[in-house]
C-alpha cells in the first residue's frame, strides 16, 4: 500500500522533540552545525516510502528525524567522531515557510518522521565528540 | 509475472547458493510484493555500508526489530570497492518489506535486507 500523507498521529507528537543525527562525513554537516537542515535534493521527487527504504537521500526532498535521541546518536556516530545531533519540536509549519512534516512508513521501527524542505534555526543539541569543545557532548547529557 | 519480478528472479537464479540468497528468494516469493516507486535506484557501496551498518546496530541494540540479511549484506559490502555502484530494488508487501542489492556493473547479487512489517507494527503499538 502506498501512502503519502501528513504526519500520522500528529496530535500525539505535536510539541514533542524529534532528533536528527548528522554524521561526520555528511555533505550537509557544515550547514547542520549552523542549525540549517538541507535535504539531498530540495526539488527531488523521491517519495517518503522510497526515502525510508534507504539509498535515495541524495535525490530526496526529505531529511530523516526520529523521536528517539538514542537512535539519532547512533546515526551521528556512524562514520566516527565529528557529527552533530539536531533537535526541533514538532509544530505545524507557520504560514509562508517552505518546510513541512510528512508521514514515514518507518518499516525499520526507528520512530522516523520526515521533514520536507530546508529548515533554518534548528537547535544543535549535541555532538559526538569533544573536539570543538564549544558544545556539550552527547555523552555529557 | 511482472517484468521487474522476472528480472530479479533471473538474477537470483545465477547467484551462488548462500544464506543471503535464501533470504532474497524467500522475500521475493511474497505474493503481493511491489517495487517501491516503480523503479530501482543506484547507490555507492560505501554509502550503503554506512547506512546498513547503522541500521543493523540500531536494530540489535535499540529497536530489537530484526533485519534479516543485514549482517550478511554488511559483510559483503565491506569486501567491495567503496566506489562500486550498486542497484537497489526497494520492495514492499503487506507482510514484509526490504531491499535487494546487485552490482550495477554485472548484475551480480550482493545481498538482501528484509523486515517483518507485522512484527514491526506490533512492536510500535506495544
Amino acid at each position: 500500500m502506498h501512502r503519502r500523507q501528513s504526519l500520522a498521529g500528529a496530535d500525539e507528537v505535536l510539541g514533542k522533540s524529534v532528533y536528527r543525527g548528522v554524521h561526520a562525513n555528511h555533505p550537509a554537516l557544515e550547514a547542520a552545525r549552523d542549525g540549517i537542515v538541507i535535504p539531498g535534493h530540495v526539488e527531488g521527487t523521491v517519495s517518503a516510502e522510497e526515502h525510508n527504504a534507504g539509498g535515495a537521500s541524495s535525490r530526496s526532498p526529505f531529511t530523516s528525524w526520529t523521536r528517539s535521541l538514542q537512535i539519532a546518536e547512533c546515526y551521528t556516530k556512524r562514520t566516527g567522531p565529528g557529527g552533530v545531533v539536531l533537535r526541533v519540536h514538532i509544530d505545524a509549519p507557520p504560514p509562508g515557510v517552505s518546510w513541512s512534516w510528512e508521514w514515514s512508513p518507518d518499516i525499520f521501527g526507528e520512530s522516523e518522521v520526515l521533514l520536507r524542505g530546508i529548515r533554518k534555526g534548528v537547535e544543535v543539541f549535541g555532538h559526538a565528540d569533544l573536539e570543538t569543545g564549544t558544545r556539550p557532548s552527547i555523552e555529557e547529557r | 509475472m511482472l517484468t521487474w519480478k522476472r528480472e530479479l528472479a533471473r538474477r537470483l537464479k545465477s547467484a551462488e547458493a548462500s544464506e543471503s540468497l535464501a533470504v532474497a528468494r524467500s522475500f521475493l516469493s511474497e505474493p503481493d510484493l511491489r517495487l517501491v516507486s516503480g523503479h530501482s535506484h543506484k547507490v555507492r557501496a560505501s554509502e550503503a555500508l554506512t547506512l546498513w551498518k547503522a541500521r543493523f546496530e540500531i536494530s540489535a541494540a535499540i529497536t530489537h526489530q530484526p533485519i534479516d540479511g543485514a549482517k550478511l549484506l554488511i559483510e559483503k559490502l565491506v569486501a567491495l570497492d567503496p566506489d562500486a555502484e550498486l542497484e537497489q530494488f526497494p520492495l514492499t508487501g503487506s507482510q514484509r518489506a526490504g531491499s535487494l542489492f546487485f552490482e550495477a556493473v554485472d548484475g551480480g547479487f550482493v545481498g538482501a535486507v528484509v523486515v517483518d512489517r507485522l512484527e514491526a507494527e506490533a512492536q510500535a503499538t506495544a
